[in-house]
């Protein structure tokens, strides 16, 4: 109990604000955010700013809201004109042959209708006759309008194999850009297993790699170098492949590696970017971590308005930064 | 402006397009907030990262932002948070790998601010730096809220979601335990 009257005591001298404690802590605390840090920040935020502005002029201009729904009416009546110019002739022909076919079965059901109207029947025979007559028509005219639809489903199927032929070409123009990109990246492949016969082209971001086989690979390269080390002898280790250590972020203006205030930009090779699964993989994974991550040190490489002061590209590897693997 | 304006009011106007106004804002409040976070993750690298967050969550929540609580709750609420979900995501280790890191960047920038006070004040820099690590996170973040902020027991209450009884209590203890680390020098 004394021993929580006297905590109580020393919490309420302290909360009066000026204890020895707050003064060693005052004393020994004055670090602040880098400049490079408030630049950023303050960019950013007058960014959004501007953009909020542009964004409320837009909507705000006297031409805009008249412009608009003559837009839309636009696009609604042409839209309508195509669409009657495309399914007009179809629409036209399938009441024709409905109405076509229908006839012709009402005239052969009436026939003996007269004839017999003639021979003087009696009242109940006329209704018995119409009853029967009533129930061919009901047999008849769906199967009159079930022709009717055969018929406009036989053009319809005519025209879908008609538009199909003229995409064809079109088709057989993507197919053959595909397999043009395809045979590029080949030849790109090729050309980078010629021209750097030392780098270990195994190395790609894969998703089904094994962690140890990069733990290994990424061990052949010698030494871990920090951003400061690469920065300092920049024109050492110009285009020469390296690994190099830091916390990674995958931006909307640019990838980058971080380490306290020292930076540089980051390009994924050529076949992570184009695999949207892997390279979503490694970001989900990698972001905000620290990584070692290996590719060609690019002192022309800048990234985004050239924001950084240089940059790794070609990154073929990434993995987790953990002292004791080194 | 500067000094006139509460912060509420500063961020109501870039709220509502004067850019001019978050830079009094972030100028009051970098420096805290950026000392907040190195304190607690003990990594530089990971302090920068999380103070950007901080600050670009808050630029994002400028359009929501209405006076509902004193600025200052609201900001470190938005700090606790972040820290708080970079704890969840990240493996401890490597924030402990780092740890020798903090104790650098204070006496490196010290040492810049204040050369001719370097060698009074190292010792203590040295210490205090040991005890506020060896505090456990709960502890170490109230007292760097209220060294930070000079937040009441309630304030720091409602930053943290906890009750003023919790508050008080963890308060109470962190300081009784770098009082006692201090006077043991």
């Amino acid at each position: 109990m004394a021993n929580k009257d006297q905590n109580d005591k020393e919490l309420n001298d302290y909360l009066k604000g000026d204890s020895d404690l707050s003064k060693a802590y005052r004393a020994s605390n004055k670090v602040e955010p880098s400049v490079h840090l408030d630049e950023k920040i303050l960019s950013a935020a007058k960014d959004t700013i501007n953009s909020d502005k542009q964004k409320t002029k837009f909507h705000k201009a006297p031409w805009v809201k008249p412009v608009s729904i003559a837009a839309i009416v636009t696009l609604s009546v042409s839209l309508v004109v195509t669409m009657q110019q495309e399914t007009g002739q179809s629409i036209i022909s399938e009441p024709e042959v409905e109405m076509y076919d229908s006839a012709a079965v009402i005239e052969e059901i009436s026939l003996p209708e007269s004839k017999q109207s003639s021979d003087d029947e009696t009242v109940i025979n006329e209704i018995e006759l119409k009853q029967k007559k009533d129930a061919r028509v009901d047999a008849a005219v769906p199967a009159a309008l079930g022709a009717a639809t055969d018929l406009y489903r036989t053009e319809e199927k005519a025209e879908l194999e008609r538009a199909r032929m003229k995409q064809a070409p079109a088709k057989r123009m993507l197919m053959k850009e595909k397999e043009q990109m395809q045979a590029d990246a080949l030849e790109e492949r090729v050309f980078a297993d010629e021209v750097m016969p030392s780098a270990p082209t195994g190395i790609e971001f894969d998703s089904v790699m094994d962690m140890e086989q990069e733990k290994q690979q990424i061990s052949t390269i010698s030494e871990v170098l920090s951003i400061d080390d690469l920065l300092k002898e920049s024109s050492k280790y110009d285009g020469e492949e390296v690994v190099v250590k830091g916390v990674l972020h995958f931006e909307f203006e640019g990838n980058e590696l971080r380490s306290g205030s020292y930076k540089l930009a980051v390009s994924l090779a050529e076949s992570v970017r184009k695999n949207t699964e892997a390279y979503s993989n490694y970001k989900n994974k990698y972001n905000g971590t620290l990584v070692k991550v290996k590719g060609i040190f690019n002192l022309e490489f800048k990234g985004h308005r050239g924001m950084w002061p240089a940059g790794i590209t070609d990154v073929t590897s990434i993995i987790p930064y953990n002292n004791k693997v080194n | 402006m500067d000094n006139d304006v509460s912060d509420e009011n500063l961020m109501m106007s870039y709220a509502s397009g004067d850019a001019a106004a978050f830079e009094i804002l972030y100028a009051r409040h970098k420096g805290a907030i950026y000392r907040y976070m190195l304190n607690l993750c003990r990594n530089e690298a990971i302090a920068e990262e999380l103070f950007q967050e901080v600050w670009m969550k808050l630029i994002n929540a400028r359009e929501n932002y209405q006076v509902k609580a004193k600025f200052t709750t609201y900001l470190y609420k938005l700090a606790h948070n972040q820290y708080i979900d970079h704890y969840r995501k990240q493996n401890v280790r490597i924030v402990e790998d780092q740890s020798v890191e903090i104790d650098d960047v204070i006496q490196e920038q010290s040492s810049k601010n204040n050369p001719e006070k370097q060698a009074q004040t190292n010792q203590t820099i040295n210490r205090l730096t040991e005890l506020l690590a060896s505090l456990p996170n709960e502890q170490r973040e109230i007292f760097l809220l209220r060294e930070e902020t000079g937040m009441s027991i309630p304030d720091l209450a409602e930053t943290l979601g906890i009750n003023h009884e919790a508050a008080k209590s963890r308060l109470r203890y962190a300081i009784s335990k770098l009082r006692t680390g201090l006077n043991n020098e």
